[in-house]
């Protein structure tokens, strides 16, 4: 220790012995960057024009109803109401999609009463019972779009004829079978139609039956319960691309 | 997230405990000060990028600013100027540690005022020009990338050559401070001398229909460009030491390095294809196995490794006192933290490919944590026992080692405004929609 001299500032930064070293690694340092530099340039203007122009892309669609009853439903559920009940059925929909490129478009339900089915000589079609029906919207774990102005979230019937409900689930899929974007690729024009997790949760329906058990004078009462059919029938798309 | 929060508390705690210390000389103190804040204005940068990826995704975080929404326009806007006050910290620090290179009269006022001045004057530019001049700040790390070249060439050749052991510890920390701030990049190296960065760049930007500007690319370039040469000339350095004297654990940590980039390299050359298909016709993702790859190592080296870089050089090289007492208490508790945050993020890292139950992964880390919990004493203690000066035993002239003029408190003022200025602007920005 006792042989070195004090260091000056620059004594600290470079020696005699370290000046060509460190000269050198400073020069290639400069060669890699220009080289490139270079490089990267030619790949900007490269890139520039091609995010200055937008081509316009379609998007096809294939839509179809998710079968899993074997008669082209995903869900049939019958259960008897008595007069006055109120009951909320749940359909689970968090496992349907057969794959990563699939996503759920729309959900449409039935409720098809017991004097619609045809299944039922016992009740005549007469006095047709009151149904109301709601889709349950409050607390839902189902990811859809819930304000959407097509979905028809409730309904109501005692003329025997089935309740359509409907609840849009993928934003801004209105069941075409194609569609056109500006985009300046593949990969951008179908970001909207990649989003996951829509359409996934809990489905709940709430029905509730007042029966109408007086079929008139001389029929009296006929039954005190009303059979209810709920087909649900989820509706999902594959999206692809057409320049 | 998890570096945001490492990275704001271990930043807070420099702090806290610089202020408790008497420093020893001006330099370790400005050293800690510049590293806590450094570590502040990282946190800062991470909580902000993590709450919009938690909201938007990573193609808000990275691609243009999105003026559409208020809050996402706040939270972009916030987290890139945070970013551009790091790197001015950044490229000071070099002049500071390991050794005051500049004359202690104004070294002080100097530095803080140019980082105060360039972190308001480049944010303010780059916010009313949309960010679309955004990483040419990266230009700035140039002085200071020179300075701890020549300071790791100059002390590794006088150990080498003169037979000088103490000169050691001088490249260490040079290297270690050139791993801290060009770490990330220095995983890219093996790419970078391929000439294929650029292809990996022109997918970015198509992906996330980013306007290129000459700036932002050169800052881009250069940025890749100074880590692949550090590691370059650091795995030089070490190989021809290792040679000469012996490997020692920073030459393992180097070669480490080397390797990482090494295998990234042919990572990315192998899926080129991949990478040019966005610009050749359509986008292919990356094959899972590679997004593992980074994960593990650029991800987690600039978001785990860098912080815990920073907080060795401070225990190491005695930048806050840690002998007394209550600093030793508070520095423990640093460790067992940094400790377990690391060891939980490399266990969910590891359950995202393998199928480790929770319960598993609990198990493993209270393991981890009974493990640690013996040993952080002895870590902590071997840690602060083995505590130099960097300065020490070196015939330094008096400017290098004096007290310095600056006040603390004025440091921190200062600083404590930027972080002011650059949460105000970004609202005020967002408020008005411009």
């Amino acid at each position: 220790m006792s042989s070195e001299e004090e260091f000056g500032t620059l004594d600290l930064l470079y020696s005699k012995e370290s000046l060509l070293p460190t000269s050198i690694a400073i020069g290639l340092t400069l060669l890699l960057l220009m080289s490139t530099t270079l490089d990267f340039m030619s790949e900007l203007e490269d890139t520039a024009v091609f995010n200055a122009e937008t081509p316009e892309w379609t998007i096809l669609f294939d839509t179809q109803v998710i079968d899993l009853t074997g008669d082209g439903h995903t869900y049939s559920h019958t259960e008897i109401w008595g007069d006055g009940e109120e009951k909320i059925v749940d359909f689970d929909l968090t496992d349907l999609l057969p794959d990563d490129d699939t996503r759920i478009a729309y959900i449409a339900v039935s409720l098809i009463p017991e004097e619609n089915t045809g299944v039922s000589p016992s009740e005549p079609d007469v006095g047709c019972d009151s149904i109301g029906v709601t889709v349950v919207s409050d607390n839902s774990t189902l990811v859809a779009q819930w304000d959407d102005d097509r979905n028809i979230l409730q309904g109501n019937d005692a003329d025997c004829e089935d309740i359509p409900l409907f609840l849009q689930a993928y934003p801004q899929f209105y069941n075409d079978t194609s569609t056109t974007i500006l985009a300046k690729n593949e990969f951008q024009a179908l970001i909207p139609w990649t989003e996951d997790g829509w359409g996934l949760g809990e489905l709940s329906i709430k029905v509730k039956v007042d029966v109408q058990s007086y079929a008139g004078q001389g029929v009296g009462i006929i039954d005190d319960d009303e059979e209810i059919t709920i087909q649900v029938d989820v509706y999902s798309f594959t999206s692809s691309l057409q320049e | 997230m998890v570096a945001a929060i490492t990275d704001l508390m271990l930043g807070m705690v420099t702090l806290l405990l610089i202020s408790r210390g008497s420093s020893k000389t001006s330099s370790s103190q400005m050293a800690g000060l510049f590293i806590g804040w450094i570590l502040i204005f990282k946190g800062i940068e991470y909580l902000f990028m993590s709450i919009l990826q938690f909201q938007t995704g990573i193609g808000m975080v990275l691609g243009n600013l999105d003026t559409s929404d208020l809050e996402n326009t706040f939270l972009s806007s916030a987290y890139r100027m945070a970013k551009i006050c790091s790197v001015m910290l950044m490229c000071f620090l070099p002049f500071v540690f390991p050794f005051r290179l500049l004359p202690k009269e104004w070294d002080g006022k100097v530095m803080l005022g140019v980082v105060c001045f360039m972190s308001i004057f480049v944010s303010t530019m780059y916010i009313i020009t949309d960010f679309v001049y955004f990483n040419f700040e990266d230009v700035i790390l140039v002085p200071g990338f020179i300075v701890l070249i020549c300071l790791y060439i100059r002390f590794t050749i006088g150990e080498v050559q003169q037979e000088r052991q103490h000169y050691r510890k001088i490249s260490v920390a040079a290297g270690l401070v050139l791993i801290a701030l060009h770490g990330e990049t220095m995983t890219y190296w093996l790419s970078q001398v391929l000439s294929i960065n650029d292809d990996f760049q022109q997918r970015f930007f198509i992906v996330h229909n980013w306007r290129p500007s000459f700036a932002t690319w050169f800052g881009i370039n250069l940025w890749l460009t100074l880590g692949s040469a550090a590691i370059l000339i650091l795995a030089t350095g070490e190989s021809w030491r290792s040679f000469k004297i012996g490997a020692s654990p920073f030459s393992i940590l180097v070669f480490l390095i080397l390797f990482v980039g090494l295998i990234g390299g042919i990572a990315d050359y192998l899926v080129l294809d991949i990478v040019r298909s966005c610009f050749e016709g359509t986008c292919q993702d990356y094959p899972d196995a590679f997004n593992l790859w980074y994960d593990f190592t650029s991800t987690s080296l600039v978001y785990l490794y860098t912080p815990i870089l920073f907080m060795y050089l401070i225990l190491n090289y005695n930048i806050i006192e840690t002998q007394s007492g209550e600093n030793r208490w508070l520095t423990r508790i640093i460790v067992i933290m940094m400790l377990l945050i690391v060891s939980s993020v490399v266990l969910e890292l590891v359950q995202s490919f393998l199928p480790i139950p929770d319960m598993m992964s609990a198990a493993i880390l209270a393991i981890i944590v009974a493990i640690f919990i013996g040993w952080e004493e002895k870590i902590v203690d071997r840690l602060i026992e083995s505590a130099e000066l960097v300065t020490a035993g070196l015939p330094l002239p008096e400017a290098v080692v004096d007290e310095g003029q600056l006040k603390m408190q004025t440091f921190h003022y200062a600083l404590g405004a930027v972080v002011v200025y650059i949460i105000l602007l970004p609202a005020l920005h967002s408020g008005l929609g411009l």
